[in-house]
């Protein structure tokens, strides 16, 4: 794809880097250049906020609840009883 | 730096899941200490839930006697080698108080990520009772290997490692009979409605339309992704770990990554542009 204008950084090569810029990994190219294109091209910038509204968006929706009251007290017992058994084996080899 | 595991795990690692495992073989009172902690850690983050597995076994700290075997590669341990039973050497007795700190550290490092771990869980699994005792097998695999944790590193990380890996060999093998590419599952399922999408003109309004989504909406669309997918995007726009990371929890290349997070957004995005077509969030004009 490509909006038709010059950019230092072609369109098509923004595209092919653009999850790598909005999951901020390391890219073969400055973020610098990446971000001046975005301002300069409409199309891209558009590809960009859709995702990174989807991001936010399942960020959002999916956030970590609070496990259930009944889940702590089952990893608690689960975790003493195991420590119970480590700690009580060698009594009776 | 010394590693030291212990005999007589059996029972517990041994037992597949599981519905039974709520029913914790010990006595009364500690079950009802374990309740009193649940309140206070659920009232406060602060020091009063920090001791709370100590009082329970410390009467009996001083008969333990645990054993140990050396190792110097404990940060290269697969899943496999957690999944595995503890291989034990020769019997020497170590200090109670590595024991006791052991469990200290457990107390004060893994039971506050438990909330964090139970909604990957869920998401894994889309079911409470599911997610429940996926979370307990985690919390009990990674109890018992956790002296081979190398303390500075990513506790997080480790712990999704060992919850992907259960989630894996439990429920996907009971899941499905043999093995299906997640690939071809995903290349099918997108082709079948591929052209109707374009890039261009398009995104702005979409973006528009994704940002009202209500918020059961998304997370049921994404219920609908593979597995494989699913927990990527999950670990990557959830929790915010880094490719390379998703890359040691998943146990793939990085490039597998990519290409996860690739097509399962994208293919969360056809759900929701679906979805906001057909109620209204968004109107196509055709072209």
């Amino acid at each position: 794809m490509s909006c038709g204008n010059h950019h230092e950084m072609p369109c098509s090569d923004v595209l092919e880097v653009i999850y790598l810029y909005l999951d901020h990994e390391e890219m073969s190219v400055e973020r610098e250049i990446v971000s001046t294109h975005l301002v300069e091209c409409a199309p891209c910038q558009g590809h960009f906020e859709a995702e990174n509204m989807l991001k936010t968006l399942i960020a959002r929706a999916l956030f970590a609840q609070q496990a259930p009251r009944e889940v702590h007290t089952h990893i608690i017992a689960s975790i003493t009883e195991i420590h119970l058994e480590i700690t009580t084996v060698h009594e009776h080899p | 730096m010394q590693v030291f595991v212990v005999r007589s795990m059996r029972s517990v690692t041994d037992s597949r899941p599981k519905r039974g495992l709520h029913s914790p073989r010990i006595a009364g009172d500690q079950v009802t200490w374990s309740q009193s902690y649940v309140e206070t850690a659920h009232k406060s983050d602060g020091e009063d839930s920090v001791n709370f597995l100590v009082p329970a076994i410390a009467a009996t700290l001083s008969e333990v006697a645990l054993e140990f075997v050396g190792s110097d590669q404990v940060q290269s341990q697969s899943t496999e080698e957690i999944d595995s039973e503890p291989e034990v050497s020769s019997a020497t007795p170590i200090d109670p108080a590595l024991a006791k700190e052991l469990l200290e550290r457990f107390e004060r490092d893994a039971i506050p990520l438990l909330d964090q771990i139970y909604a990957g869980a869920l998401r894994m699994t889309r079911n409470p009772a599911d997610a429940q005792d996926l979370v307990q097998e985690t919390y009990a695999k990674a109890y018992r290997a956790f002296s081979q944790f190398q303390e500075g590193t990513n506790l997080k990380a480790w712990f999704y490692r060992i919850l992907t890996n259960t989630y894996i060999n439990i429920y996907r093998k009971a899941q499905r009979g043999p093995a299906v590419d997640p690939t071809e599952q995903i290349e099918d399922w997108q082709m079948a409605r591929a052209e109707r999408h374009t890039s261009g003109g398009l995104v702005s309004a979409e973006t528009q339309a994704l940002e009202n989504l209500p918020n059961p909406v998304i997370s049921d669309a994404f219920s609908k992704l593979p597995d494989d997918f699913r927990t990527a995007v999950y670990l990557a726009d959830v929790e915010g770990f880094s490719y390379k990371e998703i890359a040691e929890i998943m146990d793939v290349p990085v490039g597998t990554v990519m290409s996860r997070l690739h097509r399962g957004r994208k293919a969360l995005r056809e759900l929701l542009e679906d979805y906001a077509i057909e109620n209204g969030y968004l109107k196509v004009i055709a072209s």
